[in-house]
């Protein structure tokens, strides 16, 4: 260390620090280090003349080291390092002390920010003469993607990576890819029937010769990192062999079990306990309900296994574990609709005809129970007059307090294409206030306030009663100030969404937010990342969006995957926790607190992997042997800082 | 158990025939009700301005009198109400003084002439306490005659559930007087109108409002098959009964009966001195029918 020679670079940032810290003074005290050989202040260090400055510098007094004063190393750490290796100094020996938004920009006194400055800077200097020369950590990648959940997101998602020439395993839960939207009438502003645009889209996820689908599956866990990925998933028994199942049909007309069609009908209509959730669904191949079959594991049924000519049927299928690989991994895992027997006023559960979103999505669906013809499911009869409640469960701090985003688009749709199939029908939309920040989404809602003559009604409902075979829905028109009464033949609550994430996020060890969304990396600037290298986000499962944003975003997951999966090895900060194995107990409170999954237990001790370190120090700190150390930030660096940061003022304050 | 009682005003003018029916259930189900000494009425009404307690200083001054009474005959620190806005005005008051320091330092001041709140006292509804210290099996336990098949619609009002804070049941779905009724071996209605608010006292000022009100309720509770209406509330109980007479030609013979759930019970517990005779005999011609 005795032959370190370091070189001080102070920047100005216009007046941005000059203004208030005296940065020649700056120069002149650091110059005061005994490692410091060289110091100076110039305008712009970032600017050209000032990165050849620094670089000069280096190469005439033979720098080992630099440290420039200026901004957050966020800004240009990266710049100032490429300017050391230029000037063949490794990157790992320079550093930065932040001295505008620590210090300029937030003090006033320029005496004190001086002080304050010099302190940073000299502390800077400290670290810097301690830190090792360090290489990048690199390592393999496997070449194939996975992508959590079947829905638009993920379709488009494993779609885009295929496309790129990547193997992708696709994983959804329920017997079919093709998620909420399958189960759409039309979609907005455009109003493109949802099967006609999704259908082509799953039909090129079955045949592409990149994609793997598994479905009736679940991740159920995930180690390594970056690249290396190793998962496991599982399989659940689907009862019906995929390849041999020509969708004859005869198996669902023998079965004797009815069942509620809960999940793709949302509980309108039944379907037997062999079945095909609709008739595009992919893969293309019957399904047993094995919770409401007969003969699952005992074969006391076996009709449909009678019927079936091709022999597709096996009652005693198993479950299955399969492990893969993968170098990235997508997590699109969608929504649910807030429970709305949460909310009591709207008397859902006791009215039949007080309906949510998606049920009535099935009822205008010309592939739905009444094969797109609206009829309430009390009685059967056209609804005359009817009302679309919007915000249940969103924007409410007694339920969920974000916009869901989507409610006030598809409850327009719903209205629009009410009037169609009921001209002589009156709608009502009770609304707080109409957001359709799209493109062509004010329009659409014009278009169906005045072609379509749909009620808008601004204000909220307060509770929603039977009278005979009419619902009252009481309310108050905020505009005109007064409480109001609408007698309806059907209600549609316009249902908040809330994330499927509790799982995966576990598994994953993605942090969520507050309202149960997957947190990305950065709101603006890193949206589609999880804050776990290679995980990427897509969909409703990082917060509410549309068709057309789950799509971008689905691409976007995508483009950020294959950059990973194109590269032959994965590169990254060297700034990575280090074991001392004499030292580790391997009590394995380590591996536990990491946030990245980058510690494993071995036999001897706890290993890092380095390329899945983000050098955060939770394992440093937590470590009760002392056993973890982080490169570059050893603990006789950080003594020798803080010291620097607690010594007297270097000369007294001159009072005026 | 011997628990605490504060009647408040009303129970003993105009609802007297709940407390007689409500101290001789509990006293069936082995509680000693021990009345607070020096009570005074609680205001009625707990004003929801944040920069003024004054209303809150009655209630309170009551809550440190039940204290008092409290070490005077050893009892436990649960204090019973039988009215829904007697439980509601001094559960809010009770909670003011205890979450807001500055509110509870000007309530103090007020009350100088009486020992420190101590805030030790469980406020509690009588469902409350059938709920949650008797339980219903014990209820069921005691009744000598059931009321089969008696068609009863619950009338919760809103002060029993509202604010939420304060609420002795969901505000949105509650279940205890239906809970209670089935035990006694009625039928309860599920009519829509069962927790909404009778009018309270706009029946003062803007009676109208009050009778529209009732008369939807009524009607609600009819349609559904109610064969009377039972509450907790004594301003509930008066506003059905006055709107009722209000509302005659509209209602077309759909009135209905207003009875206090105590009543209920103390006709199924077969303590028929305790009832009013109008009430017997309503009772008696609905149940008796029956068998």
């Amino acid at each position: 260390m005795s032959m370190e020679k370091v070189g001080v670079f102070v920047c100005h940032c216009g007046r941005n620090i000059a203004g208030v810290v005296d940065v020649k003074r700056v120069v002149e005290e650091i110059k005061k280090h005994p490692f410091v050989v060289y110091a100076e202040d110039y305008k712009y260090m970032c600017s050209a003349v000032g990165q050849n400055l620094i670089q000069e510098a280096i190469k005439k007094y033979g720098l080992t080291s630099i440290v420039v004063a200026a901004c957050s190393p966020s800004m240009h750490l990266e710049t100032f390092r490429t300017v050391a290796m230029n000037a063949g100094l490794n990157p790992y020996k320079v550093e930065m002390a932040n001295i505008r938004e620590q210090d300029s920009w937030v003090h006033e006194d320029p005496y004190e920010a001086t002080e304050k400055a010099i302190r940073l800077v000299w502390s800077t200097v400290n670290k810097v003469v301690g830190n090792q020369p360090l290489e990048k950590v690199k390592s393999g990648v496997v070449k194939r993607c996975l992508v959590i959940g079947g829905g638009i997101a993920g379709i488009q998602a494993a779609l885009d990576v295929a496309n790129n020439g990547f193997e992708v395993i696709l994983v959804e839960k329920s017997p079919t890819i093709g998620g909420r939207m399958a189960q759409l009438s039309e979609t907005f502003p455009t109003l493109d029937c949802a099967q006609c645009i999704l259908t082509p889209k799953m039909a090129e996820v079955a045949r592409h010769p990149n994609i793997k689908i598994y479905t009736l599956s679940e991740v159920i866990e995930v180690s390594g990192s970056v690249g290396n990925f190793r998962v496991k998933i599982r399989k659940k028994p689907r009862y019906v062999d995929i390849e041999a199942c020509n969708m004859c049909g005869e198996c669902e007309k023998v079965c004797p079990q009815v069942v509620l069609d809960k999940d793709f009908n949302r509980s309108l209509t039944v379907r037997k306990a062999i079945y095909i959730p609709f008739p595009q669904a992919v893969p293309s191949a019957y399904v047993i309900d094995a919770e409401h079959c007969y003969g699952v594991g005992t074969a006391r049924c076996s009709e449909c296994v009678k019927v079936c000519e091709q022999n597709a049927i096996n009652l005693f299928d198993t479950e299955e574990i399969i492990e893969v690989e993968v170098g990235a991994i997508i997590v699109a895992t969608g929504y649910d609709l807030y429970p709305k027997e949460k909310i009591g006023e709207y008397g859902y559960g006791r009215y039949e005809d007080v309906i949510d979103s998606l049920q009535f999505e099935r009822l205008i669906s010309s592939t739905g129970p009444t094969g797109g013809e609206l009829r309430r499911p009390s009685d059967g009869k056209v609804p005359k007059k009817i009302a679309f409640v919007q915000c249940v469960g969103s924007r409410d701090l007694q339920h969920l307090p974000y916009c869901s985003r989507i409610c006030c688009m598809y409850t327009a749709k719903h209205a629009f294409l009410y009037k169609h199939l009921v001209p002589d029908g009156e709608a009502y939309v009770f609304y707080i206030d109409i957001r359709a920040g799209g493109k062509r989404y004010e329009e659409f809602i014009m278009r169906v306030q005045t072609e379509s003559h749909v009620r808008y009604v601004r204000g909220r409902v307060s509770k929603i009663v039977q009278k005979g075979d009419k619902l009252i829905v009481h309310a108050v028109d905020t505009i005109t100030g007064k409480p109001i009464e609408v007698e309806v033949d059907m209600v549609v609550l316009a249902m908040g969404i809330v994330p499927n994430t509790k799982e995966i996020a576990e598994i994953l060890r993605i942090p969520i937010d507050e309202n149960g969304f997957l947190q990305e990396l950065h709101p603006k600037l890193a949206p589609v990342e999880s804050p776990i290298k290679g995980v990427f986000l897509a969909g409703v499962a990082q917060g509410p969006k549309d068709i057309q944003d789950s799509v971008a975003q689905a691409s976007a997951a995508a483009s950020k995957a294959v950059e990973i999966l194109s590269k032959d090895y994965i590169e990254k900060e060297p700034l990575v926790a280090r074991v001392n194995k004499e030292l580790c107990s391997r009590c394995g409170v380590c591996a536990q607190l990491c946030p990245y999954n980058a510690i494993e237990m071995t036999p001897e001790a706890a290993r890092v992997v380095e390329v899945a370190c983000e050098g955060c120090g939770t394992c440093v700190a937590s470590c009760p042997s002392n056993a973890l150390s982080l490169a570059n930030y050893e603990p006789k660096q950080i003594f020798s800082m803080v010291d620097a940061l607690l010594v007297q003022a270097s000369a007294p304050k001159v009072i005026e | 158990m011997r628990i605490l009682y504060y009647p408040g005003c009303t129970v003993k003018a105009t609802a007297i025939r709940d407390e007689k029916a409500s101290l001789a259930v509990l006293e069936a189900l082995g509680f000693e009700v021990i009345e607070v000494e020096n009570w005074i009425c609680c205001g009625a009404v707990f004003n929801l301005p944040r920069d003024t307690v004054i209303q809150a200083v009655a209630p309170i001054r009551t809550l440190i009198r039940a204290e008092s009474t409290k070490s005077k005959h050893s009892t436990t620190n649960i204090l019973l109400t039988l009215c829904s806005m007697c439980n509601h005005v001094l559960k809010m008051a009770d909670n003011l003084y205890k979450n807001d320091p500055d509110a509870a330092y000007k309530l103090d001041s007020y009350l100088t002439d009486e020992p420190k709140y101590r805030g030790e006292l469980r406020i509690m509804h009588f469902l409350e306490i059938l709920r949650d210290l008797v339980g219903y099996e014990k209820i069921r336990e005691k009744v000598k005659r059931e009321l089969r098949g008696l068609k009863v619609a619950s009338f919760y009002g809103c002060f029993l559930l509202r604010p939420r804070e304060v609420a002795i049941d969901d505000p949105e779905d509650p279940i205890v007087i239906e809970e209670i009724m089935i035990r006694l071996g009625a039928d309860p209605v599920d009519y829509p109108y069962r927790n909404e608010c009778c009018g309270s006292f706009n029946v003062v000022r803007t009676p109208q409002h009050v009778w529209d009100r009732v008369k939807d309720i009524v009607e609600s509770a009819y349609d559904y098959g109610a064969e009377l209406i039972v509450t907790t509330c004594p301003l509930c109980a008066y506003n059905l009964e006055e709107g009722q007479k209000k509302r005659k030609a509209e209602l077309k013979g759909c009135e209905l009966p207003i009875l206090y759930v105590s009543e209920l019970l103390a006709y199924a517990f077969g303590m028929d001195d305790v009832l009013e005779p109008e009430v017997r005999s309503i009772l008696d011609k609905m149940v008796g029918s029956r068998e």
